[in-house]
């Protein structure tokens, strides 16, 4: 039996129409014309930062993934990480970085060329910045999914070829005695180990696109902050110059950083949390209670083909964003959100057809719908806390009457309240994917759900992300046209798509936020999957021992390990396609004494490690989890002061010693603010990106599984809730400012105003730097646990007993 | 060389001479020539013939030993009066009032000889600017007000005076109403009281509102747009319109915060 069914072909397929499909969009962006010398000019430096920056990252974060990949293959010998990681993990990497160079290589030749349609019409603009934006959102999901492809095919290829033996030692795994034969291929109880041995490798290949993205989002939000309040604070504040002024020696920079954050940054989270979702769903999927070879394949492969699906109807959706010539604000945003709901609605429409042919279940595709919903919810719950058109930021812009103290503490009330409602609106999505997916009768059903539930969330990415990047690029566009001075329409017309920008991305981060919780969840539950696959592997021949409970692989070792106990009793099971098996065996007393890992159960393990709150490992893995959210954003927002500071002192340095900057007879010297922002960004990210790594590894050595899945808990729920605070008190802050700007409460140059733009400041950190990398933080640990769950495993003992920790 | 002369109206009085052009001379004055000050500027050209009490040969000669200096060729400015200047020029030698952002952009606006009709107001709000600065509260119109202050049989007159007119704001929507600055936030329930006491009473022209901020005032609030009088005559600096300042000044509005 093949583990790669006909309909399988549609997932590479439509990763390739969507990367064939972004290479054709963006050739027909770049033959557009870049408008004015000067606009070429502008849009010259930018890329040249934008691309200096990546250039540095990159060479950066080589370092760091030449380091790990060694300790990958150290781990490998040692024989606790599998041998595809290293090169696994290279991979993921490599995709993800290549998203974000490409994705910045768009948003860097589309913002003049954007900037230049909107001198046409407003629709020109919109088309440009949005078929741009597209390019991301198609390359995102192409290269994921491709990527999964791969890897998918790869491995199942070398499994059925028994190439380097996997095949043949699959088969001693399961008890399966004889050489290896091609008739392993319809043989069950092999197919199913190969499945669980398959998805369980592909989830950590998740790890260098986590990687990837915690430093794409902390290098890129401490850049662009770093611009922004040297702008700010020295252009704007001290010197009285405009936004996106280009006297302002830091104005590039601060362009260059809306790409670096939003561009490079949002998509690299997001490409992680598009594969972690299908791979945790796939292994989550392969550890389904009484299913058939076939069933499982079938688990397997859905979240994978849900994804192709949601490729090609996001491509769909693309197409639906189409406007007349003469297109007003109200009517492009009505166009963008036609775009994202009509996929979102044909993306359900195509899992109903999937139910009908029996490719996932009724169940599963509620958990769809709770996903979809719950992501749509927590937008809406964004918008509404940092729109200037509700309450709550009107309050903060009413605060700023007071002074600063006032704006700065209403912001953060309003940042902690607007948290409420994300936390019930994932509550209750979780528990409707759950209980849909048949959880509350079996965990691991409910689970599956759970991570159907982000994978349905993520279908629409290409959609999604394409409206995403499109901010940045109005963002961009706009800053092109007032430095290059075009007519006051055009600037018009630039502002509004900015404001449509801004709109869609309140809306994005929402859902970014969202899929993190539940693809962290899934990502969670996976781990557990992880484990027992490195008990199954360590405990070979013979049995490994957890607490009272000793795990073996085969039904015949288990029967052979409890003979002659008259206190045990060996409890069989009866599966449709292997017969009646032992699988477990109990004391009189109740207690699990032996277990076929082959045949556990997400309770086995949670029993053995004693995975309870007064497991006091559990408890203070928990502290530690949350602990971890809160330092990282401190210092991340440190990084942000320092590299903020260098910036300051550079812009008033150019100020003071060229001589006619303010007359525009004197050139600011704008590289040497990309340079300070990049070197910055690149010194600061280092140790906050290396403590993610550091933290599970150390907490799992120290205090075992229990300790980390503790840890993996608490980050996950005070991360969840510290990022949607950061963002939305800092998104508030923004707007509240922009609401003064428009020209209440005494309008710019107001002390209001001024009030206004020390709660923009203080935010602009949260928004853009601590809330967003929390994210990836929170994925980060868990991804970062699966991989090194073998090692934990095995030496956990050892290092805790070496504390006296027994 | 060509010397040029500026009067400086606000935030300091004075007759200046210089090398620059006018926009060049108030991007200096505003800012430095690095970036040393950060400052709002409103000076008037001084077009005519000056009265014989400036020492306009000093000028000439510091202006000749600047030119001799290698790569510093233009004498930036040249301080001939700082105290009673505005009195001793004649309405008919002043040329374009140039309203300076803190980022030395320039406004130029044109002057001209008015009699009186001017847009009617409940009231009006005016900034004095030179010589005198306070924020004055009246119920007269624009050349009226500068009449009243020229009249020497007023207790309070001056010879000459530099004023502008102020937005009035509807008090009941003074949340959204616009890029407005502080000015009302500040003295809403004072400018209540002073525009009760100046209706109650026939006789009572106007009223002070604030002696000593006048480092807040800003050119969003400006309406009509600024007057120079003196006893006989009115010269009127029209501001321009927000339509005017989009298509016309758009750098510079955004500069000054208006747009």
């Amino acid at each position: 039996m093949s583990a790669i069914p006909c309909i399988w072909w549609l997932v590479p397929a439509s990763a390739l129409v969507a990367l064939v499909l972004a290479f054709i969009l963006y050739r027909l962006m770049i033959k557009h014309d870049e408008g004015t010398e000067r606009m070429k000019e502008i849009a010259e430096y930018i890329r040249e930062g934008a691309m200096g920056y990546l250039k540095q990252q990159y060479k950066t974060v080589s370092i760091v993934f030449v380091v790990l990949f060694f300790v990958f293959i150290f781990l490998a010998i040692i024989g606790v990480q599998n041998m595809f990681v290293p090169a696994a993990f290279l991979t993921g990497g490599l995709f993800s970085g290549l998203c974000g160079f490409l994705g910045m290589k768009t948003a860097t030749q589309a913002s003049s060329r954007t900037a230049n349609g909107a001198r046409t019409s407003l629709n020109a603009g919109l088309q440009m910045a949005f078929r741009s934006g597209s390019v991301m959102g198609l390359i995102v999901v192409g290269f994921g999914l491709l990527d999964i492809s791969i890897w998918y095919y790869v491995l199942n290829y070398v499994f059925d070829h028994n190439v380097w033996g996997f095949g043949a030692k699959m088969m001693e795994k399961v008890g399966l005695e004889g050489g290896w034969s091609a008739e392993m291929l319809n043989n069950s109880m092999w197919i199913k180990a190969k499945m669980v041995e398959i998805t369980t490798i592909m989830i950590t290949f998740g790890m260098g696109a986590s990687m990837q993205a915690l430093f794409a989002r902390v290098g890129g939000g401490i850049y662009t902050k770093a611009a922004d309040v040297g702008a700010d604070l020295v252009g704007k504040v001290e010197a009285g110059i405009p936004e996106d002024d280009p006297r302002n020696p830091a104005t590039i920079a601060d362009n260059v950083g809306d790409n670096v954050g939003d561009v490079a940054g949002m998509g690299a989270d997001l490409y992680e949390s598009y594969c972690g979702s299908i791979l945790a769903t796939a292994a989550l999927g392969a550890a389904l209670p009484g299913l058939s070879s076939a069933q499982m394949i079938s688990a397997i492969t859905a979240p994978m083909i849900v994804a192709g699906i949601g490729i090609l109807l996001s491509i769909v959706g693309i197409f639906m964003v189409r406007t007349g010539e003469s297109a007003t604000a109200k009517t492009l945003l009505r166009s963008l959100l036609f775009g994202t709901a009509g996929s979102s609605v044909l993306i359900l429409l195509a899992l109903m057809v999937m139910v009908f042919f029996g490719l996932i279940s009724w169940g599963i595709f509620g958990a769809v719908v709770s996903g979809l919903v719950a992501g749509v919810l927590i937008g809406q719950t964004t918008e509404y806390y940092t729109s200037d058109a509700y309450g709550p930021t009107q309050g903060i812009a009413q605060q700023t009457r007071m002074g600063p103290a006032t704006t700065i503490i209403d912001g953060l009330a309003v940042g902690m309240m607007s948290t409420g409602l994300p936390v019930i609106i994932i509550v209750v999505g979780i528990l409707c994917a759950f209980g849909f997916s048949g959880g509350f009768t079996h965990m691991g059903n409910g689970l599956y759900g759970v991570g159907f539930a982000a994978v349905g969330m993520l279908s629409t990415l290409g959609i999604i992300m394409a409206t995403d990047a499109f901010g940045p690029i109005a963002d961009n566009a706009g800053g092109n046209a007032e430095m290059s001075q075009l007519p006051p329409e055009v600037r018009k017309r630039t502002d509004e798509l900015d404001q449509l920008g801004n709109t869609t991305a309140a809306t994005g981060k929402g859902f970014a936020i969202g899929s993190a919780a539940l693809t962290a969840m899934a990502l969670l539950a996976a781990y557990l999957e992880e484990i027992k696959l490195w008990v199954g592997r360590l405990a070979g021949k013979s049995f490994f021992e957890i607490g009272k409970t000793k795990f073996v692989n085969t039904s015949e070792q288990l029967t052979n390990l409890f003979t002659g106990r008259t206190d045990v009793t060996l409890i069989h099971h009866n599966f449709s396609d292997l017969g009646e098996v032992v699988t477990k065996a109990v004391s009189h007393t109740g207690d699990i004494l032996g277990v076929v890992v082959q045949h556990s159960e997400l309770m086995d393990f949670i029993t053995a490690y004693d995975v309870t709150l007064m497991n006091p490992r559990l408890l203070c893995g928990l502290f530690l989890g949350v602990m971890m959210c809160f330092v990282f954003c401190a210092m991340t927002m440190k990084a942000v002061g320092r590299a903020a500071g260098a910036m300051v002192e550079e812009v008033r340095r150019q100020f003071r010693s060229i001589a006619g900057i303010m007359t525009g007879q004197g050139k600011p010297d704008y590289q040497r603010c990309v340079e300070i922002s990049t070197a910055g960004a690149q010194r600061e990210m280092i140790i906050p990106s290396l403590i993610a790594v550091i933290a599970p590894v150390l907490t799992g050595l120290l205090l075992g599984v229990p300790g980390v899945i503790g840890l993996l808990a608490g980050g996950l729920t005070a991360g969840f809730s510290l990022a949607s605070m950061l963002n939305n008190a800092g998104g508030a802050w923004d707007n509240a400012k922009k609401f003064i700007e428009k020209g209440h409460h005494g309008g710019k140059g107001s002390e209001a105003h001024k009030a206004g733009v020390i709660g923009d400041t203080v935010g602009d950190p949260f928004k853009d730097t601590s809330g967003p990398s929390l994210n990836i933080l929170i994925k980060l640990m868990t991804m970062v646990s699966v991989v090194f769950a073998g090692l934990i495993v095995k030496y956990s003992a050892v290092f805790s007993s070496l504390i006296g920790m027994n | 060389m060509t010397i040029r002369y500026y009067l400086t109206l606000f935030p300091m009085e004075a007759l200046i001479a210089s090398e620059l052009t006018p926009e060049e001379f108030g991007s200096y004055m505003s800012t430095g020539s690095t970036r040393g000050t950060s400052e709002q500027l409103i000076f008037v050209e001084v077009k005519g013939e000056l009265p014989k009490c400036f020492d306009l040969e000093y000028t000439k000669e510091k202006c000749a030993n600047k030119s001799m200096v290698p790569g510093k060729e233009k004498k930036n400015s040249v301080y001939l009066s700082v105290y009673r200047t505005l009195e001793k020029i004649p309405l008919e030698s002043l040329g374009e009032l140039y309203l300076m952002t803190r980022d030395g952009r320039s406004l130029a606006l044109k002057g001209e000889i008015v009699n009186g009709s001017v847009p009617f107001k409940p009231f009006y709000l005016y900034q004095e600017l030179c010589p005198i600065r306070p924020l004055v509260v009246s119920k007269l119109e624009p050349c009226k007000f500068g009449k009243y202050m020229t009249d020497a049989s007023n207790k309070t007159s001056v010879p000459k005076i530099a004023y502008a007119d102020l937005k009035v704001i509807d008090f009941d929507h003074l949340d959204s109403a616009g890029n407005i600055g502080d000015l009302y936030y500040r003295n809403i329930s004072h400018l209540k009281a002073c525009l009760d006491s100046i209706m109650a009473y026939d006789y009572k022209k106007a009223k002070t509102l604030d002696r000593s901020r006048i480092e807040s005032f800003t050119y969003q609030l400006l309406d009509l747009g600024i007057f120079i009088c003196d006893p006989e005559k009115t010269l009127y600096y029209r501001m321009k319109s927000p339509k005017e300042l989009q298509v016309e000044n758009y750098a510079w509005a955004r500069s000054a915060n208006i747009l």
